[in-house]
């Protein structure tokens, strides 16, 4: 079969569609940004457009109301919205969790979240990391038993992006704790739940966590209480979440590297843009200067390769290949692509000199939203890890 | 009804004046490497006017028409996304550099083969050459009333009735079908395709017709048959000069103002 590297037609119009429904906001952009910002929410009007042009439905099924038109096609979307400067607020944690339903769901589940996930009427968050596990999922605590039709949940989460606006929350407990696999001598990976947790439950205390990041999305440290979960809602089969949740991670990665390589492209094509026009010696634009034009030649060689990686990595995703297959495309997507949406951005600031300090040009908030990506989803020591051990079949240090 | 919208596949007007090339001994343009070419931005708006004709008919058939190469397929699609029903490409050697008269021939021999057309919706210009005549030359050639520059459509009873913009405001036009018009951006922002509706609009079939199809032939299509000559094409020089007037206060600004165009003895 012949190697192919073009988009589809169908693919290529997704750019052009989430480009001409971003259109009408662009003139007003300053000003819903800056808005969202003062009221700590993401425009509600923008979410719905998304879910209109169908960001929502990429990973949903048809008969369920998506448009199925998969990872590649919602990459792309992903894409186009951080090139315009806009952020897809909740769309990366929903991508995830629909990838985990529509994988791991019963089928009442699926016809419950689905439909309503599609047409943007519930916005979803997830909850994994824990104050004592964040690179180290293993180590969660959150406690999940089993009270006739419920789980009643206890203990807590950190850095949770966006409860206040979810209506669902993904959350990962432990329906056998620490202490029990010890004594049955099973490995850490087991024992691991998904929920489908009700935000609006009693039980739930959250408080918000100050993170200074442009984008309108708010992190918040939670305590469940004694906190009432259907029976109904658990995702796929009790003590064994832990492969749902892995392979549902690998969408999030493959979407953060989207967000960084349209990030990239933004800040390359205004520091080229300014780099042709700014003269500062005779009448020689700084761009004929090796100093200033290689390091942007540089950002363009990497953007093009990570993007690369991440079509990959979403076509391998699209096509049901094996999730370790996956995950190491994906983590590597994500590797490039951050570390090349900080460099862009740097650049962009070095070209633009004092300017590339204003707010006026906006490249210092993008650089923080930027920068978040080597950390989170996952950070850049854990993909060198599971490269070092997956691909290279080195010895795991820890 | 049956509408056909034509749709001209033209270069990204969002990419700098400055990255195309211009030979001036050949009189071509060259546009820069990668750039993937758009639909002209009017006509997404007849396209926008078709669709807004569908809402309240869903009767109503929507063809959408494009001249040119191969590719413009993609502008095609672009319009079957925004919720049109077909696809016709007009496609073949002979259209490759066509003058405006020309145009209008083919366009028009496309709407007579089509037989049900009763209305043809066109942009006000085409956003690359800014000609403007595709859509009067159509209805000239198909003795059809041509209503141009609207900004409001509307069909009842198998009759038309637009607004046209004008210097001062807008003057509304009826006229009966079959009739051609031409569209302008006071229509307002053109619907974007949905992804569902791009996932749909794969399936819809795009029929492809070449000049034989419309009985045309190199002697009404050649170099030899145009009317129009291209005498020279060139970057305009710009050597505007900006001069910002002084003042504390708008008034001294003002009375600054008047003092200059005075003085250049424009009042
Ligand atoms: C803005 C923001 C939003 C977030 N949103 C969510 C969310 O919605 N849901 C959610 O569940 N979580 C969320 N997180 C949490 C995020 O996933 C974690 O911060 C991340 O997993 C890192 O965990 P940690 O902060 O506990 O760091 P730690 O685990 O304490 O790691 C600290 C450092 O040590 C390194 N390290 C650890 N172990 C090793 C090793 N074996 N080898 C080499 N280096 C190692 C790490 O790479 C890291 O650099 C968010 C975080 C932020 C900042
Ligand atoms: C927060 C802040 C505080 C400041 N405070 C002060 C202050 O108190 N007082 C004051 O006077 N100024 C101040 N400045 C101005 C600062 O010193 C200038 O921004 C700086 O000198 C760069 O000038 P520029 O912004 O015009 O960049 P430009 O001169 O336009 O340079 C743009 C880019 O081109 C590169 N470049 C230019 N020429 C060449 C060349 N020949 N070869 C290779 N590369 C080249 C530059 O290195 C830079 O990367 C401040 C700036 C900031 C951002």
């Amino acid at each position: 079969m012949p190697l192919d590297f073009e988009l589809s037609d169908e693919q290529k119009l997704v750019r052009t569609a989430v480009k001409t429904m971003l259109a009408k906001y662009l003139p007003r952009q300053k000003e819903i940004l800056a808005q969202s910002r003062a009221e700590k929410r993401f425009p509600e009007e923008l979410w719905q457009e998304y879910a209109n042009v169908g960001l929502t439905g990429c990973l949903v099924p048809e008969k369920y109301g998506g448009n199925n038109m998969g990872l590649v096609a919602l990459a792309l979307g992903f894409e186009e919205v951080t090139y315009s400067g806009f952020s897809p607020g909740l769309l990366l944690v929903i991508a995830m969790d629909t990838a985990c339903i529509v994988r791991n769901g019963t089928e009442e589940q699926k016809q419950r979240f689905l439909p309503k996930i599609a047409d943007g009427s519930w916005k979803l968050c997830f909850a994994v990391t824990e104050p004592n596990a964040g690179t180290n999922t293993f180590n969660i605590e959150t406690a999940a038993k089993r009270d006739g039709d419920s789980y009643i949940l206890n203990g807590q989460k950190t850095f949770i992006s966006g409860v206040d606006s979810a209506d669902y929350m993904l959350v990962v407990a432990r329906t056998t704790s620490l202490e029990e696999l010890k004594e049955q001598g099973k490995p850490k990976s087991f024992g691991m739940s998904l929920f489908l947790v009700d935000t609006k439950s009693k039980g739930i205390e959250m408080h918000d966590i100050a993170i200074p990041l442009s984008e309108e999305l708010n992190q918040f440290q939670l305590f469940f209480d004694d906190l009432q979960v259907p029976a109904d809602n658990l995702v796929g089969e009790e003590d064994n979440g832990i492969m749902a949740m892995f392979n549902s991670l690998n969408p999030e990665r493959i979407l953060a590297a989207a967000i960084c390589i349209g990030m990239a492209e933004s800040a390359l094509n205004k520091a080229v843009a300014y780099a042709g026009e700014r003269r500062v010696f005779k009448d020689t634009p700084i761009g004929a200067y090796q100093s200033i034009a290689h390091p942007l030649a540089e950002v363009k060689i990497a953007l093009e390769a990570a993007r690369l990686m991440t079509y990959k990595a979403a076509w391998a995703f699209d096509n049901g290949h094996n999730p370790l297959e996956v995950g190491s495309y994906a983590n590597m997507a994500k590797f490039m692509a951050a570390d090349l949406a900080v460099k862009a951005i740097d650049h962009a600031i070095e070209t633009h000199g004092g300017l590339g300090f204003t707010e006026e040009v906006g490249l210092i908030s993008q650089w923080s939203g930027a920068r978040l990506f080597k950390t989170a989803p996952v950070s850049r020591e854990m993909i060198l890890n599971y490269v070092a051990e997956q691909n290279l079949g080195l010895p795991k240090s820890y | 009804m049956h509408i056909i919208v034509c749709v001209k596949q033209v270069q990204d007007w969002d990419i700098p004046p400055s990255s195309f090339k211009i030979d001036e001994a050949t009189k071509v343009v060259t546009p820069p490497a990668g750039v993937a070419p758009v639909p002209s931005q009017f006509d997404t708006i007849g396209v926008e006017a078709a669709m807004r004709l569908k809402d309240n008919d869903p009767d109503a058939k929507v063809t959408i028409m494009s001249m040119g190469p191969e590719g413009a397929r993609d502008v095609i699609k672009h319009s079957l996304a925004m919720g049109a029903d077909e696809g016709l490409l007009l496609t073949d050697p002979l259209f490759e550099d066509l003058d405006w008269y020309q145009v209008a021939l083919v366009l028009s021999a496309a709407v007579k083969k089509a037989e049900d057309a009763n209305l043809v919706i066109c942009g006000r210009q085409a956003v690359d050459w800014d000609m403007g005549v595709s859509g009067s030359g159509i209805a000239e050639l198909l003795d059809w009333p041509a209503l141009t520059i609207c900004k409001d459509v509307q069909v009842s009873d198998g009759t038309l009735s637009v607004e046209r913009v004008l210097m001062d405001g807008y003057e509304t036009v009826e006229a009966a079908l079959p009739a051609v018009v031409t569209v302008s951006n006071e229509l307002g922002e053109p619907r974007y395709p949905k992804l569902q509706q791009i996932m749909q609009a794969a399936k819809k079939q795009v029929t492809v017709w070449s000049a034989a199809d419309l009985g045309l032939d190199a002697s009404q299509l050649g170099a030899d048959a145009r009317k129009l000559t291209l005498e020279r094409l060139y970057v305009p020089v710009s050597d505007v000069e900006c001069l910002i007037m002084e003042g504390d206060t708008p008034e001294e600004k003002a009375q600054n103002l008047a003092k200059a165009l005075a003085e250049a003895k424009l009042i």
